[in-house]
């Protein structure tokens, strides 16, 4: 089975379609770092490139299966200084809202990738059927202005 | 893999990449092993780790979760500044023996 991973550049961001491979994770997270240099954001780059893999994992986990002959959708945009995210896999879905209220002990050992998403994006949400997750970021000008000092200093 | 140092019953991993899907489970196998093997004092040397994600965080916890049988504590060193605010924020440095990098 050859493997897809298809990018596409838009004027407010890019997209990928990409074989749900585990493999294929860590080729978005290149494209969504460079991206972020490129939009001096990359004083984020900790936070967003761990949701974007939390939001993959569970497409490709449980969306997909890890089944590298089905597809998965990313999206990433940034308009009017939010940044926009979205997964979407082409499974049944599941029950996302029940999975955000699951109470971790400390002593639980899985179930932290939505608390992650919620912890580190201003707005998570999923559609209906529960395959497709949206995450917004907001940048604020303080955070932006931080963002550029950060970098004159580099 | 992982540089691993031994000596008797304690052992420091250095794992050389992030702790994400899918090279988490290696050093949850790694882990297991040494465990099974009878070591009580674990470290984690997070020294070339940038990023762990939530089944990373799983490794950890399970490995703490069998030292905390044994009455001893995982211990992390090296720990970057994101991560250290990842831990705090899923309220799990409280849980773990921390020192930054």
């Amino acid at each position: 089975m050859a493997q897809i991973y298809q990018k596409e550049q838009h004027p407010s961001g890019f997209s990928i379609a990409l074989s749900a491979d585990y493999e294929n994770i860590g080729l978005v997270c290149q494209d969504v770092e460079i991206w972020l240099k490129d939009q001096h954001l990359h004083n984020f780059s900790f936070e967003v490139l761990l949701c974007v893999r939390e939001a993959l994992v569970n497409a490709i986990k449980h969306g997909s299966e890890a089944d590298p002959a089905k597809q998965v959708f990313f999206q990433l945009d940034l308009q009017k200084k939010q940044l926009i995210i979205k997964v979407h896999d082409t499974g049944p879905g599941f029950d996302w809202a029940s999975r955000r209220n699951t109470v971790q002990d400390s002593t639980t050992c899985s179930g932290r990738g939505i608390k992650i998403l919620h912890q580190y994006f201003d707005t998570v949400t999923f559609n209906k059927q529960g395959n497709t997750v949206e995450l917004r970021k907001n940048f604020t000008a303080a955070q932006e202005n931080q963002t550029g000092a950060a970098s004159e200093k580099t | 893999m992982s540089e691993i140092t031994r000596d008797g019953e304690k052992a420091v991993v250095k794992p050389n990449h992030n702790i994400v899907v899918p090279m988490a489970k290696d050093l949850k196998g790694e882990l297991k092993k040494l465990l099974d093997e009878g070591v009580t004092q674990l470290t984690i040397n997070m020294s070339d780790v940038t990023m762990i994600d939530s089944a990373g965080l799983s490794v950890f916890i399970a490995a703490r979760n069998s030292l905390e049988k044994l009455e001893t504590r995982l211990e992390l060193t090296n720990v970057s500044p994101d991560i250290r605010k990842l831990l705090q924020n899923m309220r799990l440095d409280k849980r773990f023996i921390i020192h930054d990098g």
